[in-house]
């Protein structure tokens, strides 16, 4: 163990700003991919969707008027590796030429508030994807400490900042920010919003069965970037939820490839086409998950089980001052596609997640780390294995 | 955990016969980008590992001053420069070559020196 440990210290010698990448090669071309996804993987509207909303539909029940807030930071270690060369004189020669790893840093922060029957929403995304620092101890405190520190400020101004991107050799940032405005109209909610990377954000919800939809139009409104609909946590009622759980139901597109344009027309992106169903807190403790993808090869992609705390699933009920802790082990398998494109070649995988979540009254930290997760590998299918970090504070006033 | 993490994290070796599979991988990824049809380009793949065998290839090292690797785009002494040229046809050549595999390779001298 001892002889691991140095030798992963010895070669991080090597790891280098300065280090450059080598065109032409499939982990060079996925490291520009990966930099481009995580822009669009937690840009402000993917993540409004994914965990802003879902609060306001379990916050409503208590209360009327109120403020929610997400914070999220997620660090995707080893994302993809890209052949470099290391020009520092300490680094060993025969280890100049080799394939460094790539990591991917995404940030959200999302606001929304409730006024009698109107409201708003507020939230923004800061991404970042390197060559991994050489600094061992440099490249796990920033990912513990650091980033999620210094994320706080360009979220919080991201509207000043406008839709930026910055891209050079291996290295981007981008930020991406979203606004709009909540209107209750009683059988459903209606959001609607702009967002500075994609356009016009389209969202309704029913807050009773928790029917939704949403959609992104882009490249001026004539282009569907994105869209997910269905059933989110279907409550049947209490005396047969408590029973058989909640159900969830739902459709999802997500842009795989950047558009591409030829000859001045612009192609249509490819996309991943997936169905969900899920059952969670099944006798209050266990979910049960699957899915299927449509396109672009139909086959299963992901079945997997969960063993859970009872009040897991409750995100912002309320503790009443008291300290709760909640976990969260869950394991199954998600399916690839042969993409060799990407350098990947398909089979299945195994996959493995843990959570902790810790709550005080509506305060609620909540630690995540996963290998092989579905919705990763669907927008990163060169991450088989790679390890991925989690951290996300929820509040509510 | 901590040991793992450190592990696969750190620096992997580059394979000797790395730049002849990335070869294989540009095929791939040109004729996805131009068709936006994977299962054709999944095709195109096997079809590369089946026609061809790589040749093993023994990296000089690297000095300071040498920036052999950083010319990808000029030097066709480069072992990548095949994958650079061949992940870099026009949607045109990648229609007019089809499964024609041994045009895709003719795009540059160095693909003799990595597949055959």
């Amino acid at each position: 163990m001892m002889w691991l440990l140095t030798v992963a210290l010895a070669q991080n010698d090597c790891l280098s700003s300065d280090a450059l990448p080598v065109a032409g090669t499939t982990g060079y071309r996925n490291a520009l991919t990966a930099l481009r996804t995580n822009a669009v993987t937690y840009a402000a509207t993917a993540f409004a969707e994914r965990e802003v909303f879902p609060l306001r539909k379990e916050a409503r029940d208590e209360e009327e008027d109120h403020l929610v807030m997400v914070y999220e930071f997620n660090n995707l270690f080893t994302a993809t590796r890209t052949p470099m060369v290391s020009f520092r004189e300490d680094c060993p020669v025969d280890r100049r030429f080799a394939s460094h790893p790539v990591d991917l840093i995404g940030a959200n922060l999302g606001l929304m508030f409730r006024y009698k029957r109107v409201g708003g929403y507020y939230a923004a995304g800061f991404t970042l994807g390197a060559p991994s620092s050489r600094d061992t101890f440099q490249r796990y405190a920033g990912a513990l400490a650091g980033y999620p520190m210094a994320s706080v400020g360009p979220l919080m101004v991201a509207p000043l900042l406008g839709n930026r991107m910055a891209l050079t050799g291996n290295s981007a940032m981008a930020i991406d920010s979203l606004g709009g405005v909540v209107i209750d109209a009683e059988v459903a909610e209606v959001r609607v919003g702009w967002t500075a990377t994609s356009g016009l954000h389209l969202s309704a919800a029913d807050p009773l069965f928790g029917l939704y939809a949403n959609t992104v139009l882009g490249d001026r409104l004539t282009e569907v970037t994105q869209f997910e609909l269905g059933a989110r946590r279907f409550d049947p009622g209490k005396k047969v939820s408590d029973t058989a759980g909640h159900t969830s139901l739902f459709g999802r597109g997500l842009p795989l490839t950047e558009p591409e344009e030829e000859e001045g027309e612009r192609l249509s992106p490819e996309r991943l086409l997936t169905g969900h169903l899920v059952q969670d807190s099944i006798g209050g403790i266990v979910d049960l998950a699957g899915a299927y993808a449509l396109a672009p090869t139909p086959q299963l992609f992901e079945g997997r089980v969960g063993l859970h705390s009872r009040g897991y699933h409750d995100r912002t009920q309320g503790t009443g001052g008291a300290f709760r802790t909640d976990y969260l082990i869950q394991g199954g398998v998600v399916q690839l596609p042969d993409q060799w494109y990407y350098g990947v070649e398909g089979g299945r995988h195994p996959q493995v997640r843990a959570e902790f979540q810790g709550t005080f009254d509506t305060l609620q930290v909540h630690a995540t780390a996963m290998i092989n997760d579905p919705e990763v590998l669907a927008l990163f299918p060169f991450a088989v294995g790679a390890f991925h970090y989690r951290l996300s504070v929820r509040g509510r006033l | 955990m901590i040991l793992w993490l450190l592990a696969c994290s750190s620096l992997g070796e580059v394979e000797g016969d790395a730049p002849c599979r990335e070869v294989g991988y540009s095929i791939a990824w040109r004729t996805f980008a131009c068709t936006n049809d994977p299962d054709l380009a999944n095709e195109r793949h096997a079809l590369f590992e089946e026609q061809y065998e790589c040749i093993e290839v023994d990296f000089p090292t690297v000095d300071v001053d040498n920036q052999y690797l950083l010319d990808a785009e000029d030097n066709p002494a480069n072992w990548y420069h095949c994958a650079f040229v061949v992940g870099e046809l026009a949607c045109e050549l990648v229609d007019a070559y089809g499964d024609d595999l041994d045009a895709w390779l003719q795009s540059s001298d160095s693909c003799g020196r990595v597949v055959r």
